[in-house]
């Protein structure tokens, strides 16, 4: 059966698998990030306006950028899965969701 | 937001910036990492200046510190004497958040976007709310 991509080689480590994937599909690695940031924004979002009514949306941004960034770091160790262009794009991200974070506090709010 | 929660969100604006640069670079240090932050030199060009300018505000903020605890208000009078302590929030914490928005809009949009306004109206409302507070508060106006 012929394949269009390199099948992923299943001796050499489960690191090895994802760098093959991301090799077939360079967009796999900064889709995922972007799936990681929409499940905890989106979701965090949507719990919080079931329990309360409403939602701190600043801060979920803040939460989600902090978890793709750690996310991004992790794969950042392994050569291969993440440009440094991606590593920036979200540190810059997670930078603005402060921004905005911090500047979106109300007075009786620290 | 008053001047006081304003001034300390444009310093916690620079440390978190600060922290988030810092933990990625030496992330990369200590896991040998072969994608490194240190690399862009941008990035690692705003580290060192927001350094900076928050090196500027705690230099600053001894100076104006003494400049408030010393401002004398006239009797029958709501006008402090001296605009001096408001000096520190537009010169010094401000340069922060200006170099932050820059470099970051930068990063997320690219030098040649025409969507390059939205940093500039950005700073340019982050600068007119500060002069209006100061002018509101040396009035004795509500914020």
């Amino acid at each position: 059966m012929a394949y269009l991509y390199n099948l992923p080689n299943n001796t050499s480590g489960m690191d090895q698998i994802l760098v093959d994937t991301v090799t077939a599909v360079p967009s796999f690695a900064p889709l995922l990030l972007v799936f990681v940031f929409f499940v905890v924004f989106l979701g965090g979002i949507g719990r919080q306006k079931l329990r309360t009514g409403t939602a701190d949306y600043s801060m979920w941004c803040v939460i989600a950028s902090l978890s793709t960034f750690m996310i991004t770091l992790i794969m950042s160790t392994i050569s291969g899965i993440i440009r440094l262009d991606v590593l920036v794009i979200v540190t810059a991200v997670t930078i603005m969701s402060g921004v905005w974070f911090f500047l979106d506090r109300k007075p009786q709010e620290v | 937001m008053g001047q006081i929660q304003l001034t300390i969100s444009l310093v916690l604006i620079g440390l978190f910036t600060i922290a988030i640069i810092g933990f990625a670079i030496n992330f990369a240090i200590d896991n040998s990492a072969p994608i490194s932050l240190a690399d862009d030199p941008e990035l690692s060009g705003l580290y060192t200046n927001a350094n900076q300018n928050l090196s500027d505000f705690n230099d600053k903020t001894g100076d104006q510190y003494s400049s408030i605890i010393n401002t004398t208000i006239n009797p029958g009078s709501d006008i402090p004497q001296s605009a001096a302590p408001f000096a520190i929030t537009p010169l010094s914490a401000i340069g922060v958040v200006i170099n932050i928005m820059q470099v970051a809009y930068t990063k997320i949009f690219g030098t040649g976007s025409g969507f390059g306004i939205f940093v500039t109206a950005f700073i340019a409302v982050i600068v007119f709310m500060i002069g209006l507070f100061v002018y509101k508060t040396l009035r004795g106006l509500p914020d």
